[in-house]
This record gives C-alpha cells, sequence and structure tokens, in this order.
C-alpha cells in the first residue's frame, strides 16, 4: 500500500495530549497563585511551560487548559470584583507559562534566517565555484594550448603526434570542467528561467546516464528567482536518486501553479522503497531530502513522497508564492 | 610592414600567451587592453590591421567594443575569442560585421586563419562554434533586437556589474546626472523597473555572464 510521508519530522510525532499529571500541577499552581500572588507560583508556570514544550505539547492544548481551570476559579469566586482579580492574576500567570513557547518560536525564527542566509552564501559559494572550475581553468587552458603549439613547432614529427594527442585529453578536461560548472550553476537558469533550465538538465541527464527525463509544466512565468533556484535543485536531486538509487528508466517532471503556490512532482518507475525506511536519518541523508527538506523550510515550502517496493517514488513539492 | 594587432583580454596570462604566439607568427601586437573600453580607446587611436576582442570583459563587452570599433574605424577588422557555451553571441557578431569567431582553447589552430581570412576580406569561424550558426539559422532563430542605444548598452553592463551611478559617470566621462538619465531611459524602454531586472535582462543579451 502506498503511503504519505510527511516532512517535517515534527508533524509525525503522535500528539500525547495533556497527561493528567502536568494537567494537575498546572492547575494546582495557578490556584496556589491566586491565593497567594507569590512569585515562586508564577516560577512554576514557567518551568510547566518549559516542560510542555519540551514534551512536545502544542500551544492551543495549553490555551484550553488555561482556560478551563481560570474559568473554573471565576465561577468560584464571591463577587464581580474578585471574578476581575481572579481574570487579571490568571492572565499574568499564563503570561508566564506561555514564555517559553515565545522563546522557542523566537529561536526558530532566527534559525529560519539563518538557515536563509547559509542558503544564500552557499550558492554564491558554489557560483564562485564554478566560475573557478570553468571560467579561470579555461583562460589557464588557452594559455596551455599555445604554448604546446610552440613546443610542438621545435619538434621532430613523431613526437609531435604524442602532443596532439596531449591536446585531445585537454579538450575532454575542458569538457568535463564546462559540464560540471554547468551542473553546479546552472547558466540557464538565470539566462533563461527555469523552463529551459530544466530542460537542458534533462538532456544533460539523459544523455549522461540514460534516464529519460521528460519536464512539463504550465503557467510558470515570472517566478521569484530564489523559487526558481531551489526548484532546480530540487528536481536535479531527485532525478539524481531516480537514476542513481531507484534505477528508473524514466522520470517525469511536471510542474505547475495555483492558488498562489508552485508545485513539482517528480515521478519515476524505478524499484521504490519501504516508506517505513525513511524514518531513518541515514536514509534520508542518503537520498538527499535532508537538503532538499532545508531548502524548502527556508521558502515556508514542503515536500511529500509516495513509494513502495516495486511501485516507482513519486515526489511533491509545494512552495508558497508569497509570504 | 607586419599587419597590426590590438589584444584584448582581461586575463594577462591569456594577453601574454597570445602576445608571444602572435609575434611568432610575424604579426605585431602593438597594444594590449585589459576591457572593451580600452580596446575602443586604443583600436580608434592606432587604427590597427586586426582586433582580437575576448567576449567577456568587464566595462564593455567584447561584441559591445567590437560594434563600437566598426563603427568608428571601418578598416580594421574584427575577431573574437569564445569560450565553448558563449557560441550564442556568434550570430550576432556575425552581423555586426565581426569577421571572425574563435573557441580560445583552439585558437593555436584557429586564430591565424581566422586573421588570414579577415584581411582577406572572409569570415572565418571555429568548428566548434559553427554549428550554433547552423542550428540558429535552421531555426530561424532571430536575435531579438533591443532598443538601446550603444552608450545605453554600455551603461546597462555597468550597472549590471553593481557600479553606482557615480562610478558609471567616471567611467564613461559624463556627469553623474547623465548616467542617471541613461539608467531612468534604459527602465523605461525595458518597461523593467528593478535593479534586479535589470542584471538579468543583461545576461539574457549577454553582456554580463550569468
Amino acid at each position: 500500500m502506498m503511503g504519505l510521508y510527511w516532512l517535517p519530522d515534527m508533524s509525525t510525532k503522535a500528539s500525547p495530549g495533556l497527561s493528567s499529571d502536568l494537567e494537575g500541577m498546572y492547575v494546582a499552581a495557578l490556584q496556589d497563585y491566586l491565593r497567594q500572588r507569590d512569585e515562586s507560583c508564577l516560577h512554576r508556570a514557567y518551568e510547566l511551560g518549559r516542560r510542555s514544550v519540551r514534551e512536545g505539547r502544542s500551544i492551543l492544548e495549553m490555551i484550553e487548559l488555561h482556560q478551563k481551570a481560570s474559568l473554573q476559579f471565576v465561577s468560584q469566586s464571591a463577587s464581580s470584583v474578585e471574578s476581575a482579580r481572579v481574570l487579571e492574576a490568571s492572565g499574568v500567570f499564563l503570561r508566564e507559562a506561555m514564555s517559553p513557547y515565545e522563546m522557542t518560536n523566537r529561536a526558530y525564527g532566527e534559525a529560519n534566517a539563518a538557515l536563509q542566509r547559509l542558503n544564500e552564501t552557499l550558492e554564491e559559494e558554489v557560483k564562485r565555484l564554478a566560475q573557478a572550475l570553468h571560467d579561470d581553468a579555461g583562460q589557464l587552458l588557452a594559455v596551455v594550448h599555445l604554448r604546446l603549439e610552440d613546443i610542438s613547432r621545435t619538434l621532430p614529427a613523431d613526437l609531435r603526434e604524442g602532443l596532439q594527442e596531449v591536446r585531445r585529453v585537454l579538450d575532454q578536461i575542458e569538457d568535463q570542467l564546462r559540464g560540471l560548472a554547468h551542473e553546479l550553476h546552472p547558466p540557464a537558469l538565470a539566462d533563461e528561467g527555469l523552463l529551459p533550465a530544466l530542460q537542458s538538465l534533462a538532456a544533460a541527464v539523459s544523455w549522461r546516464t540514460g534516464l529519460r527525463v521528460t519536464v512539463e509544466a504550465a503557467e510558470l512565468t515570472g517566478l521569484p528567482p530564489k523559487i526558481e533556484a531551489v526548484l532546480y535543485r530540487v528536481v536535479q536531486e531527485a532525478v539524481k536518486n531516480s537514476s542513481k538509487h531507484a534505477h528508473a528508466r524514466t522520470a517525469k517532471v511536471w510542474l505547475s501553479r495555483s492558488q498562489g503556490h508552485v508545485c513539482c512532482s517528480i515521478e519515476d518507475d524505478g524499484t521504490g522503497f519501504d516508506q517505513n525506511q525513511l524514518s531513518s536519518g541515514e536514509m534520508r541523508r542518503g537520498l538527499g531530502l535532508l537538503g532538499i527538506h532545508e531548502r524548502l523550510q527556508v521558502l515556508g515550502g514542503s515536500c511529500e513522497i509516495e513509494s513502495a517496493p516495486g511501485r516507482g517514488t513519486t515526489l511533491k513539492v509545494k512552495i508558497p508564492l508569497e509570504r | 610592414m607586419p599587419i597590426q594587432v590590438v589584444l584584448a583580454d582581461d586575463h594577462q596570462i591569456v594577453r601574454d600567451g597570445m602576445k608571444v604566439f602572435l609575434e611568432r607568427e610575424g604579426y605585431k601586437v602593438n597594444a594590449e587592453a585589459q576591457n572593451g573600453q580600452e580596446a575602443v580607446r586604443l583600436a580608434l587611436k592606432l587604427q590597427p590591421d586586426v582586433v582580437v576582442l575576448d567576449i567577456t570583459m568587464p566595462i564593455l563587452n567584447g561584441l559591445d567594443a567590437a560594434r563600437e570599433i566598426l563603427h568608428n574605424a571601418p578598416d580594421t577588422k574584427a575577431i573574437l575569442l569564445s569560450m565553448h557555451d558563449e557560441s550564442k553571441y556568434v550570430l550576432e557578431g556575425l552581423r555586426l560585421g565581426v569577421k571572425g569567431f574563435v573557441t580560445k582553447t583552439h585558437a593555436a589552430e584557429d586564430l591565424v586563419q581566422a586573421i588570414r581570412q579577415a584581411l582577406r576580406g572572409a569570415t572565418y569561424v571555429s568548428p566548434e562554434l559553427s554549428q550554433a550558426v547552423f542550428e540558429a539559422i535552421q531555426t530561424k532563430s532571430d536575435i531579438v533586437q533591443d532598443p538601446l542605444t550603444p552608450r545605453e548598452r554600455q551603461v546597462l553592463q555597468l550597472v549590471a556589474e553593481g557600479k553606482t551611478s557615480k562610478e558609471t559617470a567616471n567611467l564613461l566621462n559624463i556627469s553623474t546626472k547623465t548616467a542617471e538619465t541613461h539608467r531612468a531611459r534604459i527602465m523605461e524602454k525595458l518597461n523593467i523597473h528593478e535593479t534586479a531586472g535589470l542584471v538579468r535582462y543583461a545576461i539574457r543579451r549577454g553582456l554580463i555572464r550569468p
């Protein structure tokens, strides 16, 4: 049976619900605070908040618990003046209990921003590398050819033939460096946009590995360059998996845009795998899924994998167009 | 008198290699430039028989330098040095009147031949690049004419290289205000209103490398 596996990991963790233990401690601490307005009670609120963050409880569950408890205390109060006091104090208590969530949220935002910066630095670095590989090495190769030509004149004919051989090898090196540079930093992406870039990627992969890759798209013009770059990398990674791990014969790339999202699916007819294996970090690393996930996360995107042994693999990616 | 050559490439090591090679072949390299703007200045001043230009150069690329040289010094023959993946510029260059396209790594075999052909009034394109010309003709792909003047194209290249209006003005010997006016005109003509868009356009038109 085909199943779904969603990244990120967080969502696969079954939400345990509030244990009666935490629930009881929360109600007791709130009650103590309402009685004594003691700072030590606020500290208990903070610790309970931390614990619930650590145990992966949802913020909504916590608020619901708080609401239930404070309503109960309000209803027990003797006058409207007292219930107003109870409400106010329980608000203070709630803020304290929620502050660990606030910190987590901030840290998440910061981590995401750092990831985005890292990603940009990485792209810059890749571009620099590609340039060094191709342009700079190309200049040096040009000079080497000129020098060889000079040397070749001073040589007898039979040795000259050997030098010709060397020059043919240099040509192969040049081809390989160019191929590598284009793969690292596809000039077509900046030059002609995503679809032509993917089509030349498909042609290159087909030529190199024999995997037949087709690319189809609808409504794809005017995507932000950042999204184009990520989609290109995701397709590149997925197609690599199809040929390297799944031994597929064909892979279909389909891109479309709808309701503020751009969607991309990459479907192959390879060996597929048992999705339960995906929970192992090693397998996800091997498939480059962590890289895909991180690139998508920066843009608020998500991805989904469908696979089963003997049934091929489909990777579906979704990225919001506006954030 | 030997054939006079002006040589332009932004890599010193390539210029050195080319110069030794050309002089051994009996040519006289009487000036070297490290960008397109310098190449134009030297070519117009010295009026050489041949100017050999690298396609990718800062400040002014080889193609636009050739355009300006051929326009103002019609007796000079222009030959462009190209990398393998720059074949898309060949058709446009030929229309400008460029007489030779030579792949840089095969300059040893092809450059002399290209110069000889150019001086005879003929045209030479290295085999690795000529395939692209045939393909372009077969697919009837036409060069998109951009609406910019040569000066605007140069301002666009400088903007895409990340130069400020002031730097642009200094390089082109114009006032900052004029540079800004050029920039505004470019944006208006192309209907592109942010720098990122201009950079993309410049890449697409081959003014700078991706």
